[in-house]
């Protein structure tokens, strides 16, 4: 998939992941991975865009003796999901039109 | 590869990050891998999963803004620091971190305060490097562009005295018109007496050339100014251009 489209889907794929609960770094990768191949170092610098954007918070807890990082969705974060899916709206018509021209229907 | 082996190289590779950007980079694939050894992995397996430390170095690099060509310098940014017993930083990260840059534009923009950005020192040195470049070359082509440089401003200069010399000239022309005239006038009205004809046919001749000078004169005076307009106007546009490019510089 072409980079630019995939690095703004991935934001609100990581988004949408934490509008379910919050989560950490291995488990958003975990639940990811069924849906499109994510690895840790494509996770790292969406976390921290989305961090930086105030699109998600985040904290540290305790987990079997060691701190663990936890994320949380902001409202802005689901703010951006909207955003997203209302763009989208126009993108999917467009590719549309191109599946439909491309297959002759 | 060890987890702590893993740590010592990530954060050698991340040294021209600020400390607290590092740490945090390396406290996430950190937590990663123990994460990954949790769910029953073996801490080899773990780290392996990771993949190659020095791409996930220069990924990281890369999705810095101020890494590439933002190389700004935030005061107060912490100088690159390596950690005591960490194997030196590797040099190939410097080439793959500039190569990485180039598909940087995307993050710049969608990114949320640029405040908390800060540049590599990889960064810097490149300008630094690329600076020292430019003085070389200016000094080893001075032979080159002096001759060129002075080639230009000769020619200009020529071009400018050429113009102002057919500009006088043609005040010339209309002066010595418009006196000659009364040249005519006088040696006519001398001669009057002796033959009329001739002499009125002089001052014909006088009256022509005296119409002849002031129009001349007028087109001159009004080519005068359009060239001081022309002039003036050139000299403005290359000061703007001079002080932009200072304005950008900064």
């Amino acid at each position: 998939m072409d980079i630019q489209i995939k690095k703004g889907i991935l934001d609100v794929l990581v988004l949408t992941i934490l509008n379910r609960g919050n989560s950490y770094g291995y488990k958003i990768i975990q639940d990811i991975a069924g849906i499109i191949e994510i690895s840790e170092s494509t996770l790292y610098p969406i976390l921290k865009r989305l961090e930086n954007g105030s699109c998600l918070t985040t904290y540290s807890a305790e987990h079997n003796g060691r701190l663990r990082k936890y994320y949380s969705i902001t409202e802005l974060g689901k703010r951006r999901i909207r955003e997203f899916l209302s763009e989208f709206r126009e993108v999917m018509t467009v590719y549309n039109l191109i599946l439909k021209e491309s297959t002759g229907v | 590869m060890t987890i702590d082996l893993f740590k010592s190289e990530l954060s050698a590779l991340l040294s021209g990050l600020p400390a607290d950007e590092r740490e945090k980079a390396v406290s996430f694939y950190t937590e990663c891998i123990e994460d990954g050894v949790e769910s029953g992995k073996s801490e080899e397996e773990a780290v392996f999963a990771l993949g190659n430390v020095r791409d996930i170095a220069q990924k990281i690099l890369a999705e810095t803004p101020g890494a590439g060509r933002y190389g700004y310098a935030p005061p107060g940014a912490a100088p690159p620091r390596y950690n005591n017993g960490s194997p030196p930083p590797y040099t190939g990260v410097n080439g793959n971190n500039a190569g990485a840059n180039g598909s940087n534009t995307y993050n710049t923009g969608a990114n949320g305060p640029a405040g908390t950005y800060y540049p590599n020192s990889a960064a810097k040195q490149r300008r630094s490097d690329n600076k020292t470049l430019w003085i070389i070359l200016l000094i080893v082509g001075s032979p080159l562009w002096l001759s060129l440089g002075i080639g230009g401003l000769a020619a200009v200069f020529g071009l400018l005295v050429g113009a102002g010399a057919i500009l006088f000239s043609f005040f010339a022309v209309a002066v010595s018109f418009i006196i000659s005239f009364f040249g005519i006038l006088v040696y006519s009205l001398i001669t009057m007496a002796a033959s009329p004809a001739s002499s009125f046919f002089a001052i014909g001749i006088g009256l022509i050339l005296l119409g002849s000078g002031i129009l001349i004169l007028i087109g001159s005076v009004s080519l005068t100014k359009l060239a001081y307009q022309g002039l003036s106007a050139a000299i403005k546009a290359l000061n703007g251009a001079f002080s932009n490019r200072r304005q950008f510089k900064n």
